[in-house]
């Protein structure tokens, strides 16, 4: 179904685009004010709990998927039923990637562009690239994170004037029970990576799993970390007023008045990993169809899907705040089963039954 | 509008069907066709301006009502 191979740093790399893909542009956990960078270090840790259920679970059942996994230990029934709520919430998050994408561009910089063409043309390559296979989208990923990684120091850099640390105190100004939500919150962010669990048994080295996704969370939680400082320490209390702060405080740049108005920056990458995020769950979504209906290949499901995930775009949400508020109160727990509570019980099961039996495994 | 919607999905349809006849790939193509149907009504109903429910809306109501249901307070 699947010709491709990847290494383990490429599968990092793809941990970390799809991790800032959208959160870069709505900080995690920013309820918690100037404790938004704690938030996201304790989401961190937390993290690290599904992260080590999901890939035990994949080391078990080396070179098999989620979706086969599930029909191996649950029989073809059930099993069924967990791979589908699991399809429906990776195909959700490449939705409200695609509605991020447009909220962004109607707002900032296309504004007079009708949204149809927007969704069209980023879905054409996310088509393009989800056909190809999963090597093709490892490797763009690999020339579109550097570019990234060297915008997002780059955008650090040139706000040293005027960023004031003093924003930053103090840490925690809100009731723990809030913090600990927040902290839920960028937890339930980064258990995103479970969709990887599709992508496992094309990884050349199949053991190096558990270590190249927390390598990619780590540096990703780096990445969002240092974003949250930065926004905190120049736009102040006010930046979780913004819908997305990263874009206001590019937009107070300002170099001896003529490095001025550098929007654009958290634009473009929001355009590269967005992009990358769509596309892997795009991806995800077609091969696991493909697998739940038993077909032979992936390729031809790829258009259909990706135009339901454009329709799904349009209907994510009414407003973008509404979008914040679900992120923010409901997809921690909407999150939880399938990023915690089906692969702990799977792998329970398995063990129960000492699955995969001897000659099943490869 | 409608003309223009019809005219993509069935170029779609011109470049994705031959090849999946010519390998005899018929699996494939009942599941093909399925999701163009449902795409093409949905984007049918969207230009027409019906108005569908909204994802994050639905789930909310499914996540707090099932909440509410194990008594469990909701904020």
């Amino acid at each position: 179904m699947e010709e491709g191979r990847i290494s383990s740093s490429q599968l990092s790399l793809l941990a970390i685009s799809y991790l800032i893909g959208t959160t870069f542009l709505l900080s995690p956990g920013s309820q918690a004010k100037q404790g938004t960078w704690l938030t996201i270090l304790l989401g961190l840790g937390e993290a690290l709990i599904p992260v080590l259920i999901f890939t035990t679970l994949a080391k078990r059942f080396a070179g098999k998927s989620l979706i086969e996994i599930n029909d191996l230990v649950w029989g073809k029934i059930v099993g069924k039923l967990f791979s589908l709520v699991f399809l429906w919430y990776i195909f959700h998050l490449g939705s409200a990637s695609f509605a991020i994408f447009v909220a962004l561009f109607k707002t900032t910089v296309l504004i007079a562009t009708p949204e149809v063409i927007l969704l069209i043309s980023g879905l054409l390559s996310c088509i393009y690239v989800s056909k190809k296979g999963i090597e093709v989208i490892a490797r763009t990923n690999e020339v579109l994170i550097l570019i990234t990684v060297l915008l997002l120091i780059l955008g650090f850099l040139l706000v040293l004037n005027i960023f004031n640390a003093n924003n930053l105190f103090p840490v925690i100004e809100i009731p723990i029970t809030r913090l600990l939500w927040a902290t839920q919150e960028s937890s339930s962010l980064f258990g995103q990576t479970i969709v990887f669990m599709m992508i496992f048994p094309y990884l050349n080295r199949r053991k190096s799993c558990t270590g190249a996704i927390i390598k990619g969370l780590v540096v990703a939680a780096i990445l969002l970390m240092s974003s949250a400082v930065r926004t905190t320490g120049v736009l102040g209390k006010i930046s979780e007023s913004y819908i997305f702060p990263n874009y206001e405080t590019d937009r107070l740049i300002d170099i001896g008045n003529t490095l001025t108005r550098l929007e654009i920056l958290p634009v473009l990458n929001f355009l590269t990993m967005g992009f990358i995020k769509s596309s892997v769950s795009l991806y995800v979504t077609s091969l696991g169809t493909a697998q739940l209906l038993n077909l032979r290949t992936y390729r031809p499901v790829v258009i259909p899907l990706g135009i339901l995930m454009i329709i799904a775009a349009t209907q994510n949400y009414p407003d973008i705040s509404s979008h914040l508020r679900f992120v923010e109160n409901i997809h921690p727990i909407y999150a939880l089963p399938v990023q915690i509570i089906f692969p702990l019980i799977t792998l329970l099961l398995a063990i129960i039954r000492r699955l995969p039996c001897q000659g099943e495994n490869q | 509008m409608i003309f223009l919607v019809i005219l993509g999905f069935g170029l779609i349809v011109v470049v994705e069907v031959p090849s999946l006849i010519r390998r005899q790939y018929w699996r494939e193509l009942v599941v093909f066709s399925f999701f163009i149907f449902v795409g093409l009504l949905l984007t049918v109903f969207l230009t027409l301006g019906v108005e569908l429910p909204y994802i994050d809306v639905g789930l909310t109501k499914l996540i707090t009502g099932l909440g509410e249901a194990l008594g469990l307070k909701p904020g």
